[in-house]
């Protein structure tokens, strides 16, 4: 027999993360390779006016933790098939998807890092200063901060699409998308994620950090909350043969 | 694992699926759960497995609600006659879930029933025919070892020789480890030897829960000359009747007691078990209940 894990919760954890981390790695493997790219492409042709990273490479972290998260939304119904309960499946999304928002806001970061090394050498960093995002330490906590947020955000807002699509069907569920992406929409009307010139590491153009951080923290809570709601007594529909 | 059912009723919109049913199973038997279609037996058997929520009454598994309660569900083994939103994975990948989440996964009884039934690995589970996807949920079903292991209609696509092994690997597995086994079948003749009990159950409600050999025992099959079968079935139910040339065999349905007996040794019958199909379809003739007595209570 294969030994197992004491509880169904990290069992399904440790499913969630071990064979998803090829995912994550070829899926940021394209981003760096297009991100290198386009740097090239604008150094070599034309001239680099800005985060390039913002430009080709910030909204696909979080449109890939929103789809990623869809799809396993709507696979609770395998899980739960499998023996595991609905909030054990809900709980263990999300521990991987908090670690994996983690995981991504710490590539991102890293990343802008990089960009302003490579900036650096170029010797147009200072040109550039009032487009970077990072010139202090707390710049840096503040983008790490503010990546995390964004990406629990959009995962919790893609969790709660698909636990809709199955819980509510095509036609129901195809309504249930607006009001399961307003916590996201209300966050990117209300801000500007990432705007590098905001003058704010956090980057919510019109709001303070506090008010933006308040805004982010709460979307974020409401989604999460929203996708508990949705799957907590989800029914497990037959599949006839 | 011990199931009680107390006054079960499962509704979706206005259709009742089940109707105020109350059932008791005792742990470590194999049943026959039986019924026409849509009787309400996938409805019943999803509410046993935690798959939904009851409408009214109660489900209990161990003395405790199966619903979200972690300890209970990851003991139980449902497999239907489609695994559940995995079509376009893997064989391979349906395996790897079962490894990693059921916590009695038994690896290399899995691969030994893959080879038995040839079950290709590398193949999507979309792209199997009908017989190798049934193989692959019944290679889930028996290798999880749950203490309740419930398959409802899962082997209906295999063929007959496959359908045969599997019904020595599910005895085998039982009697080297006694646990609770729910058979939901069409395939009554078949299968019916495997069963302790029977329970059958029709537009939501049960019709009958009993010993397999008792229920055997509620009806007969009389063969002989044909004048003298039709003297001695006047008067009782008679399920089926077939000819050939001057010999009848009739299945009637009732105990028939001692002077029956006497009768039929008289007028030179020959009296046997009666199918369990025959009194299947008896019973469920019409869509109408045709049980005399509610048969639960000598069960519960």
């Amino acid at each position: 027999m294969t030994a197992t894990p004491a509880s169904p919760l990290w069992r399904l954890v440790r499913y969630f993360i071990r064979p998803h981390l090829t995912v994550y790695g070829a899926f940021w493997t394209i981003v760096i390779l297009v991100w290198i790219a386009a740097t090239t492409f604008v150094e070599r042709l034309t001239f680099i006016d800005g985060s390039v990273f913002t430009t080709v490479g910030l909204s696909a972290p979080k449109w890939f933790l929103f789809v990623f998260s869809l799809i396993m939304a709507v696979e609770v119904k395998v899980y739960v098939s499998y023996g595991i309960t609905r909030r054990h499946v809900f709980a263990a999304s999300a521990i991987a998807l908090g670690a994996t928002a983690l995981g991504f806001a710490l590539l991102t970061l890293a990343i802008f890092l990089i960009e302003q090394v490579i900036y650096e050498r170029l010797g147009i960093a200072d040109r550039l200063a009032r487009y970077l995002l990072i010139s202090t330490p707390l710049d840096g906590a503040e983008l790490l901060a503010a990546s995390f947020l964004v990406f629990v955000l959009y995962s919790a807002c893609g969790w709660m699409v698909g636990a809709g699509f199955y819980r509510f069907g095509p036609w129901w569920g195809s309504l249930f998308v607006t009001p399961a992406c307003a916590p996201f929409a209300a966050v990117e009307l209300a801000s500007s994620s990432y705007a590098p010139a905001s003058g704010s590491g956090f980057g919510l153009t019109g709001l303070t950090p506090t008010w933006g951080t308040l805004l982010a923290v709460g979307a974020a809570a409401l989604a999460v909350l929203g996708a508990y709601l949705i799957v907590r007594d989800l029914p497990i529909r037959k599949v006839s043969g | 694992m011990n199931i009680e059912i107390r006054n079960l009723t499962v509704r979706y919109g206005r259709t009742t699926a089940i109707d105020d049913l109350t059932l008791n199973l005792p742990a470590g038997k194999i049943y026959g759960l039986l019924g026409r279609n849509a009787a309400g037996k996938t409805t019943l058997l999803s509410v046993i497995a935690a798959f939904r929520r009851p409408s009214a009454g109660q489900v209990l598994i161990d003395g405790a609600d199966p619903y979200e309660n972690p300890g209970i569900v990851e003991r139980i083994c449902f497999v239907g006659q489609r695994l559940i939103g995995q079509d376009d994975d893997s064989v391979k990948t349906v395996l790897g879930l079962a490894r990693a989440l059921r916590p009695e996964w038994d690896q290399s009884y899995a691969d030994r029933l893959l080879d038995l039934f040839e079950v290709p690995r590398r193949k999507a589970v979309s792209s199997l025919s009908q017989g190798k996807h049934s193989a692959l949920g019944i290679v889930l079903g028996l290798a999880s070892r749950a203490p309740l292991t419930i398959l409802d209609e899962s082997y209906l696509g295999l063929d007959a020789p496959s359908r045969y092994a599997f019904y020595e690997e599910l005895l085998a597995g039982y009697v080297a480890n006694p646990h609770t086994v729910i058979l939901s079948t069409h395939l009554i003749e078949e299968v019916g030897s495997l069963f302790e009990e029977v329970v059958i159950i029709d537009h939501g409600r049960l019709v009958l829960h009993e010993e397999t050999d008792v229920l055997r025992a509620r009806g007969a099959s009389v063969t002989g000359p044909a004048e003298a079968v039709d003297r001695f079935v006047d008067g009782l139910t008679v399920l089926a009747e077939q000819r050939l040339g001057p010999t009848k065999s009739a299945t009637v349905y009732g105990r028939l007691g001692p002077e029956r007996d006497l009768a039929a040794r008289a007028l030179d019958l020959e009296l046997g078990p009666v199918g369990l199909q025959d009194l299947f379809i008896h019973l469920t003739r019409d869509g109408i209940a045709r049980v005399d007595q509610p048969m639960e209570g000598t069960r519960s």
